[in-house]
């Protein structure tokens, strides 16, 4: 079901055509499409085994999809390699607020910063420095004072933040967050959800799976909902929540 | 014996030196220890103390920094001592250049070892690198061009000669230990503070993650094993120049590799000062334990250095040396830092 409304912007950053994917005996994506808007915040919502996750490992190359095809502007990226994506300009903060544990909060942040022109050669020659977008970016979500802590200490919201952080880091097209919530001290989720929308204002596109349906109608401009491997419906997020559809699909008949 | 450590710790905050200080502070007063060396065994100890910093600062970038287990260092150092060898018994060619040659050869092998199994995920890399072991002393062994089981001895009577890096004074195969293990430990350095170095512990601790953060897990572990594979090269050859003697048994047996491995793992994995310390503590125990022993109860010196190892798992199981941030000091956060973890440190 398709629902008319004015998109946040004319341009496409992310489209996704079409994508499946199969595995033995399961077709846990069966044709999903969609596309995000540039300076976008696009919510992906739908009940548990809808192929949300399996849809971000589709797009960031961690699985190839069985068919469909994934577009980042006009570059076709479908079944590229994870890093090769990440550099052409998709970031990804995974639902478990991975960071890298024994590494510092300005080592994470280095880590994940911009290795397009980078000559693997030279990076033994080239220290290690953080730049003024990565103290930037460390004061925005909130971790200056702890940017000498080892992120392994850090709370899960604080891995979180870090995680948006670093995903912010190579200048992306677009940022793919898994449940940026999820698990989150509560008192936390708010900080979270500024920075989003600080990060948004800033001209930051976002693709974001969650759960908390306050959150998607919070942040999101656009909401598509999945069911079983396949679109269910779109649209903003006011009327694709209240689809009698997605009730179904989320509490049954 | 936990609380002696950090009490010694807290006198002597290590971590809080600069590295760029550390590592002359070392290496220079080193430089006079042949002076208080009266015997010939503890000088030929001090000189495989600096052989093994050396090889052990190998290991340390392919298993330290980038994380894979390689089990088959043994196969690029007995490449580097035979190629070295080989270059000046037959040829003629001045191990000066030989080193070269070797470190060229055993990085060569090494991209070999790695272009077939950087792409497999888990221990693959480890079982190929042994396997890669088993079957090169199985070659060695056979290869009558290069000896076979009998081994290849180096021209006694060059010793002396500018040209053939052969001393007849144990001194100086020190000072050429000396610059190697120092060359071995500035490269280190250089890498613990470089991109490079960040981005190989990242691969370490998560590879999907390092992925996931535009890293090219493959190249960067490439990268990282022809380096490591050349110091081995060298390591081997410089080896081969000290005993002048190249056979498959003392290149390869299987305690060799373990040996690359031990050091940083006593030491620290992943920091630079590591290895120097892993390779005093292991050397020093192997060549006592063996000599107080090694007469009568052959195989006891092992036993012994088993439980030195196990006491360090123990009380120190990240190795001797802690590693420190390529930027910034762990432990330099205000009050301010401390409230800022407990407060959101409720939800883990």
């Amino acid at each position: 079901m398709m629902t008319e409304t004015k998109r946040v912007d004319s341009k496409s950053v992310l489209e996704i055509d079409s994508l499946r994917k199969e595995f033995p005996g399961v077709s846990a994506l069966d044709g999903v499409s969609l596309e995000i808007k540039n300076r976008e915040i696009v919510g992906v919502i739908g009940p548990n085994g809808a192929g949300k996750s399996t849809l971000f490992n589709c797009v960031m190359g961690v699985y190839e999809p069985t068919d469909g095809e994934v577009h980042l502007g006009e570059t076709d990226i479908t079944g590229e390699f994870t890093s090769r994506i990440v550099r052409r300009g998709v970031s990804r903060a995974f639902q478990q607020a991975r960071v890298f544990p024994g590494l510092t909060v300005r080592e994470n942040m280095l880590a994940n910063q911009d290795h397009e022109d980078e000559n693997v050669v030279r990076t033994l020659f080239s220290n290690a420095e953080m730049t003024d977008r990565m103290n930037d970016l460390v004061r925005q979500v909130g971790l200056w004072d702890l940017r000498d802590r080892k992120a392994g200490e850090l709370s899960t919201g604080q891995k979180k933040l870090l995680t948006i952080a670093a995903a912010l880091m190579q200048d992306p097209e677009i940022v793919m967050l898994d449940e940026p919530t999820a698990g989150v001290n509560p008192n936390l989720i708010d900080d979270i959800i500024n920075t989003i929308v600080d990060l948004n204002h800033d001209g930051a596109t976002f693709c974001i799976i969650e759960h908390d349906m306050d959150v998607i109608h919070t942040l999101s401009d656009y909401v598509y909902v999945l069911n079983n491997g396949t679109n269910l419906t779109e649209g903003p997020p006011e009327v694709a929540l209240d689809n009698p559809d997605v009730l179904e699909a989320y509490f049954g008949e | 014996m936990s609380g002696a450590v950090k009490f010694v710790s807290r006198i002597v905050d290590l971590q809080s030196i600069p590295l760029l200080y550390l590592i002359p502070a070392i290496f220079i007063p080193a430089l006079a220890l042949p002076q208080f060396a009266t015997t010939y065994f503890f000088l030929n100890t001090l000189i495989y103390v600096l052989l093994f910093v050396g090889l052990g600062q190998s290991w340390n970038i392919i298993g330290g920094y980038a994380g894979q287990i390689s089990l088959g260092h043994a196969v690029m150092f007995a490449s580097g001592a035979y190629t070295t060898g080989i270059l000046f018994i037959y040829y003629d060619i001045t191990p000066y250049v030989g080193l070269l040659v070797s470190g060229l050869l055993a990085a060569a092998v090494g991209l070999i070892l790695g272009a077939l199994t950087f792409r497999l995920r888990y221990h693959y890399f480890s079982i190929a690198t042994l396997a890669a072991t088993l079957g090169a002393y199985v070659v060695f062994l056979q290869w009558d061009w290069i000896g076979g089981a009998v081994g290849l001895e180096y021209p006694l009577s060059q010793i002396g000669s500018s040209f053939s890096l052969m001393f007849s004074s144990r001194e100086l195969y020190f000072y050429v230990m000396w610059v190697f293990a120092l060359g071995t430990t500035l490269l280190v350095y250089q890498l613990h503070i470089s991109k490079l170095g960040i981005y190989l512990k990242a691969i370490d601790i998560d590879q999907e993650l390092a992925e996931n953060a535009g890293i090219s897990a493959f190249w960067y572990k490439m990268y990282a094993m022809g380096l490591s594979s050349f110091v081995a090269g060298i390591g081997g050859g410089l080896f081969a120049q000290y005993v002048l003697f190249i056979e498959p048994r003392i290149l390869l047996e299987l305690i060799r590799n373990v040996e690359f491995v031990l050091i940083p793992v006593i030491g620290g994995l992943g920091t630079v000062l590591g290895p120097i310390v892993g390779a005093v503590v292991y050397i020093f125990t192997r060549e006592y334990t063996r000599t107080l022993l090694g007469g009568t109860q052959t195989g006891l010196s092992w036993v012994i250095f088993g439980m030195v190892l196990i006491l360090i798992s123990v009380y120190r199981p990240n190795g001797l040396i802690e590693r420190r941030p390529a930027i910034g000091n762990i432990g330099t956060d205000t009050e301010e830092t401390k409230s800022g973890i407990e407060s959101g440190a409720d939800d883990d």
